[in-house]
């Protein structure tokens, strides 16, 4: 029953926010040097420039923890955005290059315009919306299936690549400066990367949830969604528009990030349902648990070495992806 | 309720069919039947402007269809297309979306809009799978729910393409009499169908299209008479003496 519903999903909420709030003070308790809570406490308390463990959690663990949740709740919620949008299960910004197109601009960005500050992010925020503009024209003019359009997104995602990889060659000081951006990777994130990034962020989380009632509908099927009255093209634009803010913020600080915009929309459906009201908030709280979480595995697994944590994420997510590939029956498209 | 004058509908190339002039008014069903590919369903997204016209206009309740905004068109017909994708959502819910024109920028419901949905829950006997998921239903319990779905949205009109095709027989004669009683109503019912005997049993008028244009529109009664549907279909109508259209095969050289 609708209550039920309801009820069902205020408690899957709040066990996510229980889950993101234990992620966060697991990522600043824990690393090489692990402190306990009652640490971690006196010294968010006290903030004492002297105390090496308050050094510790602002200027290292702090940034990290923080661009995790970032980047976990924005890929995830650009996710379950490009998946209603484009009406397909397949649908992730990194899958169909919207990662690649803003890491590209964003890279480009850094080697022409070092000293303009904003200059990466809104460039990110250009190359996941042209990407995703493109991929999206490009898989209508060959007919909107869910393959098609994932393999348009591979072919410009492989072009983007090959372009990140010329410019780390012709400017190597970008590769010094961010060595794991084409996996992905939280480490060197800095409060003030984070600062340049959340506007487009927060605009684009806002957009999602303006949006919210008018995906459901769209979710009907397009004849359907326009005989309600809704416009269609605009609807599907500003649901790009939004992903792009999302996905181009994200990846502006943390790199080519896989596989979270497609594993947590799905599993966020299966908890909140196709509702995008609740959909919206449990999707960006899981993909914040979750990302801050394989971070932190990613910190200690091998450490003193850390991987990162793109890495897991593509451990994790891609034999996810086989198995959507091979287990849909009929080409049905949502969970 | 629309009054088509003669309309011409196409994708970009050659017309689809050409000079359709005819009335569907509140009170009736009428029925749109032609052979495969003669531009029922064309003709039908044209009504529901879902399709730019070619030449000719259309008025709904005597104003051109392209005046209406958006929303208010769709307080004043609503579609239902022959395939979509089904959602994962619960009758009510679906039945909620049926609102949307209604909705205002925060697009929340009110009270109003809550009882107009139970009300078309009621009124098509859909109100005990309100809980239910949609995914769930058969094909003939989910064509209601639709129904509903298009209650609520308190159309005066609503567009049906193929809404029998798929449906068990028993199904789509129960589909055709709730459709019948919308228009007892009042509603104005246009549905594309495929049947050409419930076609003729359950309308009103019905508008046989053929040959890129309108070959006939009639009564069921009248168009029997003049044998324009065996001419068309190359088949032979009868009538039981109970009144029941049946088809047989065209015996050739008769």
């Amino acid at each position: 029953m609708e209550t039920l519903r309801t009820h069902k999903t205020g408690v899957v909420l709040a066990a996510l926010v229980l889950a993101v709030l234990g992620a966060a003070a697991a990522g600043l308790c824990l690393g090489s040097q692990p402190y306990t809570p009652a640490q971690l406490w006196r010294a968010l308390c006290a903030r004492d420039a002297a105390d090496t463990v308050w050094r510790v959690v602002a200027y290292v663990r702090l940034p990290r923890v923080l661009a995790g949740l970032f980047a976990g709740a924005a890929l995830a919620a650009a996710g379950v955005l490009l998946q209603a949008v484009l009406n397909n299960a397949m649908a992730s910004p990194n899958v169909i290059g919207v990662n690649a197109g803003a890491g590209f601009f964003a890279l480009l960005a850094m080697a022409l315009a070092p000293a303009v500050p904003g200059a990466a992010q809104f460039a990110a925020f250009l190359g996941a919306l042209g990407c995703a503009m493109l991929v999206y024209l490009l898989a209508w003019r060959a007919g909107l299936s869910r393959t098609t359009l994932v393999l348009a997104g591979l072919a410009v995602s492989g072009i983007l690549t090959a372009g990140i990889n010329t410019l780390k060659l012709l400017w190597p000081e970008l590769a010094a400066g961010s060595p794991g951006f084409l996996t992905g990777g939280l480490s060197g994130v800095t409060l003030r990367m984070l600062a340049d990034a959340a506007p487009y962020g927060a605009a684009g989380l806002a957009l999602a949830l303006f949006l919210a009632v008018d995906l459901n509908v769209l979710c009907l099927g397009e004849e359907s969604a326009a005989s309600l009255g809704l416009a269609v093209p605009r609807t599907r634009f500003l649901g790009i528009l939004a992903a792009a803010l999302l996905a181009g913020a994200a990846v502006s600080f943390a790199g080519l990030l896989s596989f979270v915009g497609l594993l947590a929309p799905h599993i966020a459906r299966r908890w909140a349902g196709s509702d995008h009201r609740a959909l919206l908030p449990v999707v960006a709280l899981l993909g914040a648990a979750f990302v801050t979480l394989c971070d932190l595995a990613a910190r200690l697994l091998f450490a003193p070495f850390e991987l990162p944590v793109g890495i897991l994420l593509s451990l994790i997510g891609g034999p996810f992806f086989l198995s959507l590939l091979l287990g849909r029956k009929r080409g049905r498209i949502y969970v | 309720m629309f009054e088509l004058q003669r309309v011409t509908v196409g994708y970009g190339g050659a017309p689809v069919l050409q000079n359709v002039s005819f009335a569907a008014r509140p009170g009736q069903v009428t029925a749109l039947v032609g052979p495969n590919g003669c531009g029922k369903t064309t003709l039908l997204k044209a009504m529901a402007r879902q399709l730019p016209l070619a030449g000719g206009q259309i008025l709904l309740q005597g104003r051109p269809l392209a005046s209406y905004g958006r929303k208010e068109l769709a307080r004043t017909v609503a579609f239902m297309p022959q395939t979509r994708p089904v959602p994962g959502i619960t009758v009510r819910a679906l039945v909620g979306h049926g609102r949307f024109p209604y909705l205002g920028f925060s697009r929340q419901m009110t009270a109003a809009d809550r009882a107009a949905v139970e009300q078309a829950m009621q009124q098509t006997d859909v109100a005990r799978w309100a809980g239910r998921d949609v995914r769930e239903l058969s094909g003939g319990e989910r064509q209601r729910v639709y129904l509903a779905m298009a209650l609520a949205q308190g159309s005066a009109a609503i567009l049906l393409d193929e809404p029998a095709t798929y449906l068990d027989v028993s199904a789509q004669f129960e589909l055709l009499e709730r459709l019948r009683a919308l228009a007892a109503q009042g509603h104005a019912v246009v549905l594309v169908l495929h049947d050409l005997a419930q076609a003729l049993q359950y309308s009103d008028r019905v508008a046989v299209l053929a040959g890129g244009g309108l070959a006939a529109f009639d009564t069921p009664q009248a168009l029997f008479a003049a044998g324009v549907l065996d001419e068309v279909f190359g088949v032979t109508l009868r009538r039981a003496p109970e009144g029941a259209y049946y088809l047989c095969r065209a015996v050739p050289g008769r």
